[in-house]
């Protein structure tokens, strides 16, 4: 089998085979929760997998980059200090994910690497296979296809898999992708042209679904070019609540938080949790000196880096996948997320 | 809200979409609330006081020791010498219990939550009038409302998902007007705000009846019109609220202008105008305005206080306040008694208990022992050193928390609670909305749910009480609420619960309307006001008036241990006018001390225009924890509120 080469398998026969995994590693997937409300979490078995589902409101960025998670515990009991490492967690395979998602990851691992080398972050991400599936389901909220983030991806994952009802047409992403496939007993054929069709098909049809409403490119070059009056700021800056709902949601944002806590004088842990830029914590300085002390510094910083220098500049994309999340979780409803944001300043450089 | 769980450990927490009522969305609180959760400063074993110092002892222990000396103190000074105080944060099915065991167990008629602190005239005045002590109105009436007036509450502060929804309210261009005498952040999107000085509400609320009656644009219909015109309303013509609140007649006007014009009139409100002198007044006034607009039981319209905690309503609900029992029912009412007599297999104190505040004056003295669950009564309480002192007074301080409070370090036994994440249970949100919490992980070794602690003190102290479960408990209450009635403990668990009553078909925002029958149109007497006891003077030149700020929630004990929100708001400040600050000689960031006649804060000073001249805004601060050490504890007397929100201040430089 060839990277890049599309296969189609029985829709059924992988399934049993996902399951078959489930004894020798973790499968996370979408899992419905009483409601119907679809989330990711690890799975028992298949009976509680659901391939009928939105994208969870939950980004899974948060299986790489845990909201909180222990770095080290530290025992000064003993004659020597001692520093317990997190355990090695189980292989994983991300089963399900949204190409946003996996676009996300994407921008993480430009993050992580590099001067800000992450091992936590590697460990998981080179523990765990990721097994997309391309969005053929898309939120009221999605605009995916104004960013690049899907519904269908080039790369990114190690399987993308395409539903086409009996059967999944596969795109193999990466090396690791393809092992998994030739060491399962899966009958795979070559896609034919009319899997192509229909792939075609589903892809047109999602992206008719999506209201194209995040046009960026305005608002980015507005933005590059300090064309965006104070007072806009200053409006949007009023009308945050600082809850940071949009950056934890965000599956490009990537700022955490460490602290030290100390269960009595010998011992304790060192504790990494996310952190929201929209936190007036998030830049105050030791002096108590705090560079955006007021919200609407913080709003007009998350944007320019958003559409500007931290992405577009820098790695010639904007800060964003289209996931939609953003403004389902802003308090502040339809006035800050991503979508009404460029809209605003679109309009307001008209 | 969903709580990701991993080995035992809660690691994060998510919002829900298909919530009805927060829609996927989480407050800064709702995000990083989880912290406290794991802190390592959680209680998780008990403490008792042995030579001046809490040692940690073992459940038994604690539990046979709490009864011996109960038992004893009651029969050295009589039953009532132990008074109870319940919890606005734990589950319904706790509250409901510990009702139960300081009214059958205890025999004390001393039982009361610190929904005093806050809202008691607001129920009291929603009670008398409608037979029911809760909102008279729903969070989606906001979206339906035709105007809104918010008075004494900043929203976006204190409830993120009303205040969200008031913001998309002005957005879509509908009359919001606010009255509060400092400008917040939403202030710019409200069509009107009107600063009256503080304590003068009741003048300008009289004042927009005034107008609505003289100009003839109440609603049709409505009986006792001449009676509430001659017997009170008169006097308050424009001019004279213009003369006591400084509201120019003609703001009033335009004010009263837009409430006539809308199809109906919210009215949200908070503590701004309950801890007053003029507290109960003040309710009473805003039930007759939206009364002569129409809107009691309308769509979009109604009074809707902005409880504080998130099981204000269900304390009051289940039984906690010293005045109602179980269901909000009147124990003064011989029917009631003897049915919850009947239902509970015992007799019920005969006098009428304490109030909070009076609880904490006759410490030491009529009552000897304290059971305080889940509230920091020493920083929650006015006159901080004066609520300490009466709690040093105590024969027994029993205290029941997850933390060390500044409350528990006085307490003579510590019993420590499990958290919401490992409670099974039932809460009642400001909106009557009955909804499960599920226990997401097991108690922290050591740690034991609330209903099960209550549960085993009732069995310490003799009472048969089996050991049952949230849902058995819940059983039971229902039979004696006929508010909870028709609602299963299966439907509580869908998300957003249900809002009670559930017997009815009608539309959620409207159900108000059958509730209140042919109680619709009784309007309230018309209080001429009382001025408030603490004027400023010469000594004490500024009024002073507190607020909770955005990052903080009651006494902070929780916030504090949330190291994300605990860095939020990292100053304790007062904020001072422009002109005030340069006639002082002032200026931002400077420190200073700030005295009333009962106490001093040290804060940083912050030089604003959002506070007009001769005011001094106090945010309510953990750091210093004082807040209200400088507030009056003196009662407002038809409620038993204090009346904390306002007092005479003064500035000393460091």
């Amino acid at each position: 089998m060839q990277a890049g080469t599309r296969l189609v398998v029985n829709k059924q026969v992988f399934l049993d085979n996902l399951s078959l995994c489930m004894q020798k590693m973790t499968v996370i997937g979408p899992q419905k929760l009483r409601g119907g409300e679809v989330t990711f979490g690890p799975l028992r078995s298949l009976r509680g997998l659901t391939l009928d589902y939105v994208n969870d409101l939950d980004p899974l960025k948060r299986f790489f980059l845990p909201q909180r998670e222990v770095l080290f515990a530290y025992d000064l009991s003993g004659k020597k200090p001692r520093l317990l490492q997190p355990e090695q967690e189980r292989p994983r395979l991300l089963f399900g994910i949204r190409s946003c998602d996996v676009q996300g990851l994407a921008h993480m691992d430009g993050f992580f690497q590099g001067a800000c080398y992450d091992e936590l972050y590697w460990a998981r991400r080179r523990n765990t296979l990721i097994i997309s599936m391309a969005c053929n389901r898309p939120n009221e909220s999605c605009f995916c296809i104004c960013c690049n983030g899907g519904p269908w991806l080039e790369s990114g994952f190690d399987l993308q898999l395409t539903d086409l009802g009996e059967e999944f047409l596969i795109d193999i992403g990466s090396r690791a992708g393809r092992v998994f496939l030739e060491e399962r007993p899966m009958p795979a054929v070559t896609a034919s042209r009319r899997h192509e069709t229909r792939r075609r098909e589903l892809m047109e049809a999602c992206d008719a679904q999506m209201v194209p409403t995040a046009y960026l490119a305005k608002a980015c070059i507005q933005i590059t070019n300090n064309r965006v009056r104070e007072e806009l700021w200053e409006e949007m800056g009023s009308e945050c609540f600082s809850c940071g709902g949009c950056t934890h949601v965000c599956p490009c944002c990537t700022c955490f938080d460490v602290v030290d806590c100390p269960e009595g004088a010998k011992s304790g842990t060192r504790v990494r949790c996310w952190d929201s830029c929209q936190y007036s914590g998030f830049t105050r300085e030791a002096s108590g000196h705090n560079p955006r002390a007021r919200a609407k510094e913080r709003v007009k910083r998350r944007f320019y880096h958003k559409l500007s220098y931290a992405y577009i500049q820098q790695d010639g994309h904007p800060g964003c996948v289209g996931c939609g999340r953003c403004i389902t979780v802003c308090e502040a409803f339809g006035l800050l997320d991503i979508s009404a944001v460029v809209k605003r300043l679109r309009r307001d450089g008209q | 809200m969903l709580l990701e769980v991993e080995k035992g450990v809660v690691l994060a927490a998510a919002p829900q979409r298909d919530h009805p009522v927060s829609r996927g969305t989480l407050c800064i609180k709702g995000w990083n609330g989880h912290q406290i959760i794991h802190h390592p400063e959680r209680l998780t074993q008990p403490l008792l006081r042995i030579n001046d110092r809490l040692k940690p002892v073992s459940w038994n222990k604690a539990l046979s020791y709490a009864a011996q000396r109960i038992t004893d103190l009651q029969q050295a000074h009589g039953r009532d010498c132990v008074g109870v105080v319940g919890s606005l944060k734990t589950v319904n099915e706790a509250s409901y219990l510990l009702g139960k065991l300081a009214r059958t167990v205890l025999h004390t008629p001393h039982l009361d939550a610190p929904l005093r602190f806050d809202h008691a005239p607001s129920l009291r005045v929603l009670r008398e009038q409608s037979g029911f002590a809760n909102a008279a109105a729903a969070l989606a009436d906001i979206e339906k409302a035709g105007a809104i007036l918010v008075i004494g509450a900043d929203a976006k502060a204190q409830n993120a998902r009303a205040g969200s929804l008031l913001l998309q309210a002005a957005k879509r261009g509908v009359p919001v007007i606010q009255v509060d005498p400092r400008e917040q952040e939403h202030s710019r999107f409200f069509r009107l705000h009107l600063r009256p000085r503080p304590g003068t509400d009741l003048a300008l609320i009289n004042a927009l009846s005034h107008i609505l009656l003289a100009e003839d644009w109440q609603a049709e219909g409505l009986a006792g019109l001449a009676k509430l015109r001659d017997d009170g309303l008169e006097r308050f013509t424009p001019a004279y609220a213009e003369s006591v609140s400084g509201i120019a007649q003609d703001d009033l006007r335009s004010a009263a202008g837009l409430i006539a014009k809308a199809s109906s009139l919210l009215i949200l409100f908070g503590t701004g105008i309950t801890q007053q002198a003029n507290g109960t007044a003040n309710v009473r006034a805003l039930w007759n305005l939206a009364l002569l607009t129409g809107s009691i039981g309308r769509e979009g319209g109604g009074l809707l206080p902005l409880l504080t905690a998130n099981n204000s309503q269900g304390a009051v609900d289940t039984g906690l306040m010293s005045e109602w029992g179980p269901g909000q029912r009147d124990l003064q009412e011989a029917a009631v008694r003897r049915a919850i007599e009947a239902a509970w297999g015992a007799s019920l104190p005969a006098e009428k208990g304490l109030t909070l505040q009076e609880m904490i004056d006759h410490a030491g003295g009529r009552i000897r022992a304290l059971y305080v669950v889940g509230e920091n009564l020493a920083w929650s309480a006015p006159e901080s050193a004066k609520t300490s002192a009466a709690l040093d007074k105590l024969d027994f301080l029993l205290v029941q928390d997850l933390f060390l409070t500044e409350t528990a370090a006085r307490a003579d036994l510590v019993l420590p609670a499990a958290s919401f994440a490992e409670q099974e249970g039932s809460y009642t949100s400001l909106e009557r909305r009955l909804q499960r919490v599920r226990r997401a992980i097991a108690p922290l070794r050591g740690c034991k749910p609330d209903l099960e602690i209550i549960q085993l003190l009732a069995g310490a102290l003799a009472a048969p009480w089996p050991l049952r479960k949230a849902e058995e408990v819940f059983l039971e209450m229902q039979q004696l609420m006929p508010c909870y009635g028709g609602i299963s403990w299966q439907t509580i668990g869908h998300p957003g619960g249900v809002l009670w009553p559930a017997h009815t078909d009608d539309e959620e925002c409207t159900l108000y309307r059958k509730l209140l029958g042919d109680r619709q149109g009784a309007f309230t007497e018309v209080s001429t006001g009382l001025p408030f006891g603490d004027e400023p003077d010469a000594d004490y030149p500024f009024t002073l008036i507190t607020g909770r700020p955005l990052f903080h929630r009651r006494t902070g004990t929780l916030v504090t241990r949330s190291f994300t929100l605990d860095k939020e708001d990292p100053v304790a400040t007062i904020e001072i006018n422009t002109d005030d600050a340069r006639a002082l000689k002032l200026r931002s960031g400077w420190p200073v001390i700030v005295k009333s006649r009962r106490g001093e804060v040290r804060r940083t000073v912050v030089v604003t225009r959002a506070v007009p001249p001769g005011i001094l805004y106090l945010p309510i601060h953990h750091k210093d924890g004082l807040s209200q050490s400088l507030m009056p504890s003196m009662l407002e007397p038809e409620s038993a509120i204090p009346q904390m929100k306002l007092c005479a201040a003064k500035l000393e430089m460091v």
